[in-house]
């Protein structure tokens, strides 16, 4: 089961990586294409900044994998007790779900309505999907923590 | 009522240790329900919209470029520029310290990693020739912090974004600003450490670490350069300075393959996983506040308060000082920035220069206990203890709240270059 989430949070980081990749060279295009060619590349801002969305989405279930999520721990003390991280990630599981649910909500109605990406009018709902799939996969990880607390790393300190 | 539910939503969820992100968004969510229209729907729809902006990527792409430049041997050049260049002054280590601060910061964007990056190439060498540790402490951990005020600063661009002023504003108000810290810093380091032996000039030196550095510092130049040539706006700027630090990275120093070029990404990747839901639901509570007014009746209850705009900017210095101690930079913008520059707006200030004073109170919440990051990265990175630290940035606290208030107060500063 670990190298099952260690393969899953390496495949979202690849995934992100991709995305950032796609959005940088878009972007250095874009720039290119103005300044030598004196042209520009359709809807190329627009991937742009749908892939910058996929990674950033991908990044916080990245971030929820290895425990990089900003946290107050000021309040630590009020609930003591083994329980209490256990019951923290299945909470933070709970809230994540629940915010699944109005992300498919989201989704299919961009479905239903047809909604499509400016410029380049392709259906804009696949591109969406990041949306549910960041809080469904973020509820994975924290169930997998609550089940066994030893798998979660410790905290990362960053600005 | 209502306000007490969130209030309750809120104490709960920190006592039961979530993330900013969670509180946040159930924060969002109560708010969306209770007073908005009644449809949670509505905040993820929001978020959407809040992400799908060409302003926001430039935060990724000046992240990568600053983390590529950290974690290949551009500082390590910088810092040899820097010491050939100033190590013949009185104190010239203590201000090739605070001067390779502010240069790497002009490419990293971060405290931290300009902390790290710089001090554990130059503290020990500090210690060796003599510097007092306090000193050496204090003044990289309090020189690491110049990296949220230099362009281009990640907490300027967020500002940019959440009220709508022109960033490539901001990065030149940050400018003047900048440099006057650096200098005020320097000036320290040098009156204090005068009675050190200064080494002797060597122009071959000079020539080789120039040679060695040219690459590295002729990104802020290409970067700054770009944008305010006209060439490029601050996002296209970004992805430019992206690609140019991949080319010296990866080409011309040479320092990391595939797998560093992975990890930088991927690094990247999980930093702003944990900024940009605070962005989405910030951006999200805005549109929502601003469509109840929230932000005209706080303006003009501050007005009400206080009478005149040197008690609104001396009262807002007090309560950021005092968030900064608690809250981290970024956060405390999303949150704080769009009310406090209502009143601001209200009392006829430039969104620009309460920009700066926004982030210039925050950067000092990077020493000040209890969460000062400096301070904990400082502790980590050179082993000393917490009060060791937090002691050895008190002289350097009490410059910067000096300069706290000149940045406040003449508004010059940061408007003299727009």
């Amino acid at each position: 089961m670990r190298l099952y989430i260690q393969l899953l949070l390496w495949l979202e980081s690849a995934v992100a990586v991709v995305a950032y990749l796609t959005t940088a060279t878009l972007l250095f295009s874009q720039i290119m294409a103005r300044e030598v060619f004196a042209t520009s590349i359709d809807g190329a801002s627009k991937i742009a900044i749908l892939a910058a969305i996929t990674a950033g989405s991908l990044g916080m279930v990245i971030a929820t994998g290895e425990n990089a999520h900003l946290r107050p721990s000021f309040a630590d003390g009020v609930f003591r007790g083994k329980w209490v991280p256990r019951l923290g990630d299945v909470l933070s599981a709970c809230v994540h779900l629940f915010l699944a649910y109005f992300a498919f909500r989201f989704v299919a109605e961009t479905k239903h309505f047809r909604d499509v990406v400016e410029l380049i009018r392709i259906p804009l709902w696949p591109f969406q999907i990041v949306f549910p799939y960041m809080f469904l996969s973020s509820a994975f990880k924290h169930l997998i923590f609550a089940w066994q607390p030893e798998w979660k790393p410790r905290p990362i300190l960053r600005d | 009522m209502l306000s007490l539910g969130l209030i309750a939503l809120v104490l709960v969820m920190l006592a039961l240790r979530q993330s900013v992100i969670l509180i946040l968004l159930m924060a969002a969510a109560y708010v969306h329900f209770f007073w908005g229209d009644g449809e949670i729907l509505y905040l993820i729809e929001d978020m959407w919209s809040a992400l799908d902006s060409e302003v926001l990527l430039a935060i990724p792409m000046f992240m990568l470029t600053g983390a590529t430049m950290a974690t290949g041997s551009s500082a390590q050049r910088l810092i040899d520029v820097v010491r050939a260049l100033t190590e013949w002054l009185p104190g010239g280590m203590a201000i090739a310290a605070v001067v390779s601060c502010a240069l790497f910061s002009s490419i990293s964007g971060s405290s931290a990693v300009t902390l790290l990056a710089v001090g554990t190439v130059l503290y020990p060498a500090l210690k060796d020739a003599g510097y007092d540790k306090k000193f050496a402490l204090g003044s990289l951990a309090s020189a690491g912090t110049l990296g949220i005020i230099i362009p281009p600063s990640i907490p300027l661009i967020i500002y940019g974004i959440i009220t709508e002023t022109s960033i490539a504003d901001l990065f030149l108000a940050g400018i003047i600003p900048g440099i006057l810290l650096t200098f005020i810093l320097s000036f320290y380091g040098f009156f204090r450490n005068r009675h050190i032996p200064p080494a002797k000039f060597s122009l071959q030196r000079t020539k080789v670490a120039l040679k060695e550095g040219i690459w590295a510092l002729m990104l802020p130049v290409i970067l700054l350069g770009g944008i305010y040539s006209g060439y490029f706006a601050p996002t296209e700027a970004a992805a430019v300075a992206l690609c140019y630090a991949l080319l010296v990275e990866l080409f011309i120093h040479q320092e990391f393959g595939f797998l560093g070029f992975f990890g930088i990404f991927k690094y990247t990747a999980q930093l702003l996983g944990s900024i940009f839901p605070i962005l989405a639901v910030a951006l999200s509570l805005k549109s929502l506040l601003a469509v109840q007014g929230v932000p005209q009746e706080f303006a003009a209850f501050l007005q009400a308060t206080f009478t005149s705009e040197i008690g609104y900017l001396l009262a807002v210095n007090v309560a950021l000082l005092v968030v900064g101690c608690f809250v981290d930079a970024i956060p405390a913008i999303l949150i704080l920035g769009p009310l406090l520059y209502a009143g601001a707006a209200s009392f006829g200030i430039s969104p620009v220069h309460f920009g700066i004073i926004m982030v210039v109170n925050l950067e000092l919440g990077f020493l000040t206990p209890p969460i000062g990051l400096n301070l904990i990265v400082a502790m980590t990175a050179f082993k000393e203890k917490f009060a060791t630290v937090a002691v050895s940035v008190l002289p350097f606290l009490a410059l910067m709240l000096v300069f706290l208030l000149v940045v406040t107060f003449v508004p010059w500063l940061s408007l003299a270059l727009l």
